[in-house]
């Protein structure tokens, strides 16, 4: 009986950690499993893991650019930063990524101005929100020049519109 | 400060703008030729010329802009949902050569 006793205790001690362990870790899953699963149905995320075929110009350990699917005019192109971050609207004060991202997204502009056109001018813009015309959900900046600024010598998959 | 700009004369008060906002390293102004309902220009105090300007020093200004249209965003009434824009050079629509973004808001865009 004296044996069995601390036997039984520790058997009961194992136990409720365990459970304990299985409650925290299922409290923490909800956040968890809502940003995994928004981010298994992002296009772009998907596109990042190469699950999903694009046509990438240029890429950086945080930054892949691609070219546009259907590009409206001229040069087209998406700065897609590599974190999932919906917009500009999500962007954290204290997260060292998101404070440092405008300085990435400018350097791969500056590249990007440098491979494809003829004089660097460029605009770069980006839509917050469904009325400001957001159709994916993933940040992104389109990095735009008007057609009569495309290097001749630089060869792309398609040729501007 | 760059002689002859407008928006370092705007900065310091020579020339008058509608101020919506300012910070100790923005300006937040009302366009002149308003694109939209809310049309402002986001614009760092420092003279840069354009994006293409910022140094890695000024890591924390570059945030600053984002951060500012953020603030914008959550501020102003009907700006929730707004179109950042950055145009570089003149033959990009540059037209002041004063490092600043276009925050546009107020109406459904449709275009990109």
């Amino acid at each position: 009986m004296r044996k069995k006793f601390p036997l039984v205790w520790l058997s009961i001690i194992i136990l409720t950690a365990s459970y304990l362990a299985s409650v925290s870790l299922l409290v923490g899953l909800p956040d968890c499993s809502y940003a995994a699963s928004a981010q298994a149905r992002c296009t772009f995320c998907q596109i990042i893991a190469g699950q999903e075929p694009a046509t990438v110009i240029y890429e950086t350990p945080e930054i892949v650019v691609i070219k546009k699917r259907h590009a409206v005019q001229g040069i087209d192109c998406l700065i897609i930063p590599k974190k999932h971050i919906v917009n500009m609207k999500d962007l954290k004060a204290t997260d060292p990524y998101d404070t440092c991202i405008m300085n990435h997204i400018k350097d791969c502009a500056l590249e990007l101005s440098k491979m494809i056109t003829r004089d660097g001018d460029f605009s770069l813009s980006s839509n917050n929100g469904k009325d400001a015309n957001q159709t994916v959900f993933h940040m992104h900046w389109h990095f735009k020049a008007p057609k009569s600024a495309w290097k001749p010598t630089v060869k792309m998959t398609h040729s501007p519109q | 400060m760059a002689h002859e700009c407008v928006f370092c004369a705007i900065i310091t008060g020579a020339i008058p703008a509608t101020v919506i906002d300012q910070t100790h390293s923005m300006l937040v102004i009302k366009d002149r030729a308003p694109k939209a309902p809310i049309h402002y220009l986001i614009i760092p105090k420092k003279h840069l010329r354009d994006c293409t300007a910022l140094i890695p020093e000024d890591r924390e200004l570059a945030a600053d802009i984002l951060f500012t249209a953020q603030h914008l965003a959550k501020t102003i009434q009907g700006a929730q949902d707004f179109r950042l824009l950055m145009n570089n050079g003149a033959k990009a629509g540059q037209s002041v050569f004063h490092l600043h973004a276009h925050f546009i808001a107020g109406k459904t865009l449709t275009d990109f």
